[in-house]
């Protein structure tokens, strides 16, 4: 697949290293994947199903698929209700995390959702020339930071241009 | 020299592979321009081919005629007040013509603040009289804004 640089315009943070290293779990390991739904349930109190799923480590396969059906058999409506209310907090999250830059040295975001909007070299994407801001917007953006204890950084967010290679 | 990518936003028009054009070169246009209306061009036959000491007080020592005879035909550049560029690739990109007030650009490490994008109320005649000056036929109705990107 041919690599290329695109360019996008998004409304957010940018989040540079000293915020990004306060992004910790509770063990104080750095988060790598962000699932803000998940996030909000275990800060309510509502326990994970998959934290007692089995370490099939050191199993041969035919034993794992075993376990693994068995274990979802036993824990199908846990994980049915686990699933309905992340997709319900999903659905009321207007933000997200995404990346720009490149691959090797990338850097992060915090979006809100509908916001970004990407060109390729061939195809020039016409632009509003309004940008547009909903006040609701910093609101959503600065919850995303509190439920992870993070300070909101002092400029505030903005609609941005940024490059990427991939 | 390294390659990076480049976000850019401009008010103009743009170019795809089916519009075959001729890229005007503005700079050669406004040169053209600056000598009939008596620029005239720096002597460069006496300059030192070596970069260093000599060739740099050769400089200084016709400083005065270098600064008016860039300065005029930046002048007329700014005249014309439309300049012409390259998306994508250099190797394999589309061209298109932009007011060049309006360009704002961001390299990979780097991040652009953007507010409201206005455009001048002259911008749309600027590249529309440049085009028809040109015997360019316009690629779209009219100019607006666009979002794009350069690797180079």
């Amino acid at each position: 697949m041919g690599m290329y640089a695109s360019a996008e315009v998004f409304y957010g943070y940018i989040l540079d290293e000293e915020i990004m290293e306060q992004f910790v779990d509770e063990n104080g390991d750095e988060i790598e994947e962000f699932d803000l739904a998940e996030k909000i349930l275990k800060n309510r109190g509502v326990v994970d199903p998959w934290d007692s799923y089995p370490d099939t480590d050191g199993m041969d396969y035919a034993t794992q698929n075993a376990v693994n059906k068995l274990w979802h058999a036993e824990h199908t409506e846990e994980l049915d209700e686990w699933y309905k209310a992340k997709a319900e907090i999903d659905r009321r999250i207007k933000v997200e995390m995404s990346s720009f830059g490149h691959y090797d040295e990338s850097r992060r975001c915090l979006i809100v959702k509908g916001t970004a909007h990407h060109a390729s070299p061939s195809y020039p994407l016409p632009l509003d020339t309004d940008m547009w801001t909903d006040p609701h917007w910093i609101d959503e953006l600065d919850s995303f930071l509190e439920i992870y204890g993070i300070e909101p950084p002092e400029d505030g967010p903005c609609w941005w241009l940024v490059a990427s290679y991939g | 020299m390294g390659m990076s990518p480049e976000g850019i936003i401009y008010y103009g028009y743009y170019f795809s592979e089916e519009d075959e054009v001729d890229i005007p070169d503005v700079f050669s246009i406004a040169r053209n321009r600056a000598e009939a209306k008596g620029a005239i061009p720096v002597d460069y036959s006496t300059e030192p081919k070596e970069w260093g000491p000599a060739r740099a007080a050769w400089r200084e020592e016709h400083d005065d005629e270098i600064q008016a005879y860039y300065g005029a035909i930046r002048a007329e550049e700014t005249a014309i007040g439309v300049d012409w560029a390259v998306a994508g690739s250099y190797d394999f990109g589309n061209h298109y013509v932009y007011i060049p007030a309006s360009r704002i650009t961001a390299e990979w490490s780097e991040m652009q603040a953007l507010t409201d994008l206005i455009a001048e109320p002259d911008w749309a005649l600027k590249l529309d009289s440049h085009l028809s000056e040109m015997g360019i036929a316009k690629p779209q109705d009219g100019p607006r804004w666009y979002l794009t990107s350069l690797y180079g």
